[in-house]
């Protein structure tokens, strides 16, 4: 039970931090490798 | 590779989570952003380390990093033509800061750096790519004035380090602004693009 909640708080974390990187992917500022990837449709309408 | 990983894992926690398919798809964006610049920069210190040139390819990195941040610059269409040509880069770049150079060439060159970086900043930052443009003039303006203060940020940091002698360290911090600022340039623009066809040609041969 403790485990399932602590790997739940893992996730959600690990999933914010991804998001948050996600949206900087697509703000004016860019990140300082050369590849770009396909920047998702869901993330364009919001830029 | 590396997008199919991204892509695994993203299914993973949205699973997990029980989100739309649309999350998912954000998810995966910015966990290839993430494992990407994980492995360029595992593959950059690896290989920093092996060759002794760790500290002055690290300036050269945070030099690069800092000004591409908010000036933008141009972008390889493969991953791994951008980790071929970016490790190979600033190790390049790491590597030559460390040759011998005298304290006045060294304080010329980070005059015309300082210059020349104004002028670049001023005329295209930010540069945009196909994926991704910036349209809307006040915050074109806003990404020229932050790159603007990077680029005196590292110019003080240099006369910092040219002040106590630290030639290397200086000459590594002039490399990568200048590194950075060369890929913002449409000749930058031009060499990546023929760079990017070379790779592509190796690439198809190779497989």
């Amino acid at each position: 039970m403790m485990f399932r909640k602590m790997m739940a708080i893992m996730v959600y974390a690990m999933a914010s931090v991804v998001v948050f990187v996600a949206y900087t992917g697509v703000s004016p500022n860019s990140w300082f490798i050369l590849y770009e990837p396909d920047i998702p449709e869901s993330l364009k309408h919001r830029e | 590779m590396i997008k199919g990983l991204a892509q695994r894992i993203a299914i993973t926690m949205g699973a997990q989570l029980q989100v739309d398919r649309n999350r998912v798809e954000i998810f995966a964006y910015g966990l290839e952003i993430i494992l990407g610049a994980l492995v360029q920069l595992t593959l950059l210190i690896l290989l920093s380390l092996i060759m002794d040139v760790f500290i002055t390819t690290m300036i050269c990195m945070i030099a690069f990093a800092s000004l591409r941040y908010f000036g933008g610059g141009v972008h390889l269409n493969t991953y791994y033509g951008c980790l071929t040509v970016s490790v190979f880069l600033l190790m390049a770049l790491g590597k030559l800061a460390t040759i011998d150079i005298s304290l006045e060439a060294l304080t010329v060159i980070s005059t015309l750096a300082l210059l020349m970086g104004t002028f670049i900043i001023i005329r295209w930052v930010p540069a945009g790519t196909e994926k991704k443009q910036i349209k809307d003039e006040a915050t074109r303006l806003w990404q020229r004035k932050k790159a603007l203060l990077i680029l005196i940020m590292w110019s003080v940091i240099t006369l910092f380090l040219i002040t106590q002698k630290s030639t290397a360290n200086a000459f590594a911090a002039v490399l990568g602004a200048l590194g950075s600022l060369v890929l913002i340039t449409p000749w930058g623009y031009r060499a990546a693009k023929a760079l990017d066809n070379i790779l592509n040609i190796t690439w198809k041969g190779c497989r």
